[in-house]
Order: structure tokens, then C-alpha cells, then sequence
């Protein structure tokens, strides 16, 4: 029923009360019209609307802001609804760019009816549910309401960076071939070292030069063996390191970047995994190739910041996630506490390069500093400096990150700078 | 076609009951139901969508107060007629605005204009029935009819709530 059943009710109560109370018949009678109104919409009365509805979706993974087109179809499986309002609710965070929601309609038993409208939103995934649906009759008094599942998923992926493949070497590699170095020597192009020869060495290998200068030996140059390598990615999603200005989220770069990095060590045939490591844990379990690609972007598409007591500090990551002495990336804006998490990790082995967000750099460029805040962000620069030094004595590779420079000249800067120091530790 | 109607009916909904004050030399009601009407005709040019359920009621009420001095009750409860079609003209083709195709809209309006006619004959015959046959009845058999009208009316819409809400439970 709606309001205007209670306005009819209302007036007709009024007619008929001040007929009885002033004996008048004829404001009696003033109530038959809306009576006969009543009765007549009441004759025409709604049955719940019985719809069966899907919804069509032009791509189903897109990343931010790629306008969506989504078409919903209504049939009526039911009587014949006079008018009926159709209302697609949408998950909150997408917006409307183009068409509408909601149609008002009249459906006759199997007819159809298409609702278009063009989406877009921020990254996240996004899980379409019912459509509803609210019938009258043409007077407008009774309504009956009904809702069809109209189910559809949309995935929007982290926008990517650019990145070109990155300098790793983990102290341990896999069987194939790949571009990681492997200490190893075999077939390969870089050199590794020269031996005297062996029966089976091919000719092509052997070392003229150090030949000649010994009387009667032969000697070979082995090559370095490339293969692949085990890649886990950890994206660190605690609360207590998400920094929120407006629009822009640290935690945002660091899903931007932990799909970057997934991207590159993807595309040189590594076997990747990737971690969400903050509010719960959410895995992508090591694999190769372009269905893991989307499964670690379909990872990080659902990832957000969150806070949960039992993963406060980096103590309980699940290193038996990761296989012994491999390469672990972690994306992190980091906490003084991580530092001993770390050192004790790089102790067991694992090669592990931090990309590190700079929380202070980004606030800073969020809201400009007066001249005490100035100082203040010295002196919390500082201690940052202190603590990825401290960080970086352990052999652990070290990007401090300033979100406003693209993270490509950052990586290959330090790193370049870096793995000589990796190299001497190891 | 609607809107042609809506226009029709609300003029003639104020003239009727402006004329019906004048049979009575009451001079203010007159103007109030012009005004009204007036007032009326702009919302729904404009398309105000809550004003003319207010301006309706507003009608009903001055057409319940012509009736105080009932020098013509018939044209009180024409003019009363052409306001409930009006009201409903108003909302109806604010509503018909929304339906979308252009063909269900058409098909739309063509069964509510036939079924108000109809809805509005049944009410002007029963009402004008009711205006012109007129039989004494004493107190206690009026009080006991307009008890049970009463009743039945109240019985009626507890049912009609109480299965709102049933279903709104459910």
C-alpha cells in the first residue's frame, strides 16, 4: 500500500464521520467516490512479480576507472504487470557513468525489458546480487514488491607500473631455465669459471689462452647456468602502515607495485606466489605462467588494508609458504619492529629485497609542512634512514621508495648500488 | 491524452465547486476553489510531484464545507469526482513520464484512462443514486448502519496492513 491508499482511507473515515456527526447524507455520499476508487484498485491488485533477470557484463576484469558495460535483462515469468520499477542496486563503491539502475516499465507474461548502464570504480572486486522489483497497479494504491538474482562479478586490477625485469639472486633456483643466475655451471653465456678439461667437454669450450700456458693440459671455460627461480611476494597490509590522503592511499602504490613485480618475475618464467599479509592472510600459492598472473592479480584486486591482533608484527609469516632459500619480495612501508623479523628471515637463507614505501615522503607531499613539521619530517626521515641501514647491514636489499618517483629509476639505482653489497655478505 | 485530461479535470473540478459556492453567495469559497484550481494547473505544469496530493485534499475539504449549506450537493459531488480524477491524473502521468518503451507507456495510459472512466461512472452513478433517493431513517438504525460501515471499512484495512506486514516479515 502506499500513501495514497492512507490519503483516500483518511478522507473517506472524514466524509463519513462528519456525515454520521452532522446527519448528512450527503457528506455520507462524499465518501462513495473514494470507496469506489479503493475497490477498483483493490480489484486490480498486484500478485508478487514473478521475474527471472540476468545480467551481461562486457568484460569482466578491467582495472580502474575502464568504463563497464553492463546490461541487465528482466523477464516477466508472471502475470501481466502494469507498472512495474525495476531497481539494479549497485555495489557502493562503483559509479554511474552512463545510463541508469532503475526503469519503470510494463510487462506483459514473457516480455522483456534491458536495462544498460556504464560502470566504473576503483580497484576491488565487485559481486553483483538480486534486482528488485516493486508492481503496481495503474492507480498507484497497492504496491507488491519481488526480487530475482541477477548474479555477476566484476574484477578491477591494480593499475600496473612500469617495470623492467629486476637484477634477483637467490641463493637457490629450479631445475629449468631461466634469467636468474645460478651458481652453477653449465650451459650459459655468462662465465663461471675454467677447469681443466674432462673427457665429453665439447672443443668449442676450451680455453686456448689458459691452455697455452700450461705444458700439457687442456683447459674449459664453464659458463654460469640461468635458471628459474621461486619468487614469494608479501604485500603488507597491516593497518598501523596504511597511510589515507583524499584519494590517494599508500597501501594503493604498494598493490601497484606488488603487481608490477608479480608481472616481471611472471614474464621471465619464475614460479611466483604472493601473500596479503595484514587483516588475514591471503595467498596466491606459487605457480608459473598467465593463469597465476591472474590469480595473484585476482589476489591483490580483493586486498585491503586491515587490522588484526595476531598479525601485528611480521612475527607469524608463514615461511613454509615461501621454499627454502628463495627470493622473497616484500612490499612494505615498514615498522621499526620488522627489522629483527627480517634479519632473522635472511638468516634462514632467503634472498629477500624490500620495496619500501616512504610513509613520511608521501604525507609530506600530501600536505605541505610548515617549518616545525619540517623539522619533524627530518627527524622522522632520520630515523627511517637508521632503520633501513640497520635493515640493509643484514643483506637485505633495500628500495626506499618516494611514491612520486616512479619506482622503475628507483629500483634499478639501488639495486645496482646494492648487489654489491649482497654480494660481499653472501 | 492524459495530460490533456489532467488539465480538463482540474479546471473543471474548481469551476464545479466554485459554482457550487456561488449558488450559496459564498463568494470566499469561490475564490479559494479558482486559486486552488490555479495553483493546482501550475504544479502540474511544473510537475510537483507531492503539492497536488495537498492541493486534492484540499479540495475534498471545500467540498465537504459547500456541502455545510447544501444548495447543490449534486454539483459539490461532481466537483468532488473531477478532484479524485484529477489527483489521480496528476500522479498518473508523473509516473507515466518514467515508463520506458515509449510503446509500454502508450498501452499504459490507454487501459488507466478507460478504467478510471469506468471507475468514475460506478462512482458518480452510485453517488448520484445515493443524492437523489432519499429515505428517512431514525437514529439508532443510522448510528447502527454507520457503526458497521465503520467496521467494515477499519476490518478492511487491519487486513490489508496486517498482510503488509506479514509479508514485509517474511
Amino acid at each position: 500500500m502506499t500513501s495514497r491508499f492512507y490519503r483516500l482511507v483518511s478522507l473517506a473515515f472524514f466524509f463519513l464521520l462528519c456525515g454520521v456527526a452532522l446527519r448528512g447524507s450527503a457528506l455520507v455520499m462524499m465518501a462513495v467516490p473514494l470507496l469506489v476508487y479503493l475497490a477498483a484498485a483493490a480489484l486490480h491488485r498486484p500478485s508478487p512479480p514473478k521475474l527471472s533477470a540476468s545480467r551481461s557484463l562486457d568484460r569482466a576484469k578491467v582495472i580502474p576507472n575502464t568504463p563497464v558495460e553492463v546490461t541487465i535483462t528482466v523477464r516477466n515469468e508472471g502475470e501481466f504487470l502494469e507498472e512495474v520499477e525495476i531497481f539494479a542496486p549497485l555495489p557502493h563503491e562503483l559509479s554511474l557513468s552512463d545510463g541508469k539502475v532503475a526503469q519503470s516499465t510494463s510487462l506483459l507474461p514473457k516480455e522483456e525489458s534491458q536495462i544498460g548502464a556504464v560502470l566504473a570504480g576503483p580497484r576491488g572486486e565487485y559481486l553483483f546480487g538480486e534486482i528488485y522489483a516493486r508492481a503496481g497497479e495503474t492507480f498507484g494504491v497497492f504496491v507488491e514488491r519481488g526480487e530475482a538474482p541477477a548474479a555477476a562479478s566484476l574484477v578491477i586490477h591494480p593499475t600496473p607500473l612500469r617495470l623492467k625485469p629486476l637484477p634477483i639472486r637467490p641463493p637457490q633456483t629450479r631445475g629449468f631455465a631461466g634469467p636468474i643466475p645460478s651458481r652453477q655451471g653449465g650451459s650459459g653465456v655468462d662465465f663461471f669459471l675454467v677447469r681443466e678439461y674432462q673427457p665429453g667437454d665439447p672443443l668449442r669450450q676450451i680455453n686456448w689462452k689458459v691452455s697455452a700456458r700450461a705444458e700439457n693440459d687442456l683447459f674449459t671455460t664453464i659458463y654460469e647456468q640461468q635458471r628459474i627461480a621461486d619468487v614469494g611476494i608479501i604485500l603488507d597490509s597491516r593497518m598501523q602502515c596504511e597511510i589515507r590522503f583524499k584519494d590517494d592511499s599508500l597501501f594503493e602504490h604498494s598493490v601497484r607495485a606488488a603487481a608490477a613485480l608479480s608481472e616481471i618475475f611472471l614474464q621471465d618464467g619464475n614460479r611466483v606466489g604472493l601473500l596479503v599479509y595484514g587483516a588475514g592472510l591471503s595467498i596466491a600459492f606459487p605457480g608459473m605462467g598467465k593463469i597465476q598472473r591472474e590469480r595473484i592479480l585476482q589476489v591483490l584486486a580483493r586486498a585491503e588494508p586491515g587490522f588484526s591482533y595476531a598479525l601485528e608484527k611480521l612475527d607469524y609469516l608463514p615461511t613454509r609458504f615461501f621454499p627454502s632459500r628463495s627470493q622473497i619480495v616484500l612490499v612494505s612501508p615498514l615498522l621499526s619492529d620488522d627489522v629483527q623479523v627480517l634479519g632473522f628471515l635472511r638468516a634462514r637463507g632467503y634472498a629477500i629485497l624490500v620495496i619500501s614505501p616512504n610513509p613520511i615522503r608521501f604525507e609530506a607531499a600530501a600536505s605541505p609542512a610548515t617549518s616545525a613539521e619540517e623539522l619533524a619530517l627530518r627527524c622522522a626521515q632520520a630515523e627511517r634512514n637508521l632503520m633501513l641501514n640497520a635493515l640493509r647491514r643484514t643483506g637485505v636489499q633495500v628500495v626506499d621508495w618516494d611514491v612520486n618517483i616512479p619506482l622503475e629509476t628507483l629500483v634499478r639505482s639501488t639495486l645496482n648500488l646494492s648487489s654489491h653489497l649482497v654480494a660481499a655478505i653472501q | 491524452m492524459t495530460r490533456i485530461f489532467e488539465i480538463a479535470t482540474v479546471a473543471l473540478s474548481s469551476l464545479l465547486l466554485a459554482g457550487a459556492y456561488a449558488l450559496q453567495q459564498a463568494w470566499l469559497g469561490s475564490i479559494a476553489c479558482i486559486v486552488l484550481g490555479v495553483f493546482w494547473s501550475i504544479f502540474n505544469l511544473r510537475r510537483v510531484k507531492r503539492l497536488p496530493s495537498l492541493c486534492f485534499t484540499l479540495m475534498a475539504f471545500l467540498a465537504a464545507f459547500s456541502l455545510f449549506n447544501p444548495a447543490a450537493p449534486l454539483i459539490s459531488y461532481l466537483g468532488l469526482c473531477a478532484g479524485l480524477a484529477a489527483w489521480d491524473l496528476s500522479d498518473f502521468a508523473f509516473r507515466l513520464q518514467a515508463i520506458e518503451p515509449p510503446e509500454a507507456a502508450a498501452r499504459l495510459e490507454k487501459l488507466h484512462l478507460k478504467r478510471l472512466g469506468i471507475t468514475l461512472a460506478i462512482g458518480l452513478v452510485v453517488g448520484l443514486a445515493g443524492l437523489l433517493i432519499h429515505f428517512e431513517l431514525r437514529f439508532i438504525p443510522e448510528f447502527l448502519l454507520a457503526l458497521l460501515a465503520f467496521i467494515a471499512l477499519a476490518v478492511a484495512i487491519r487486513s490489508l496492513i496486517k498482510k503488509k506486514q506479514d509479508e514485509i516479515g517474511r
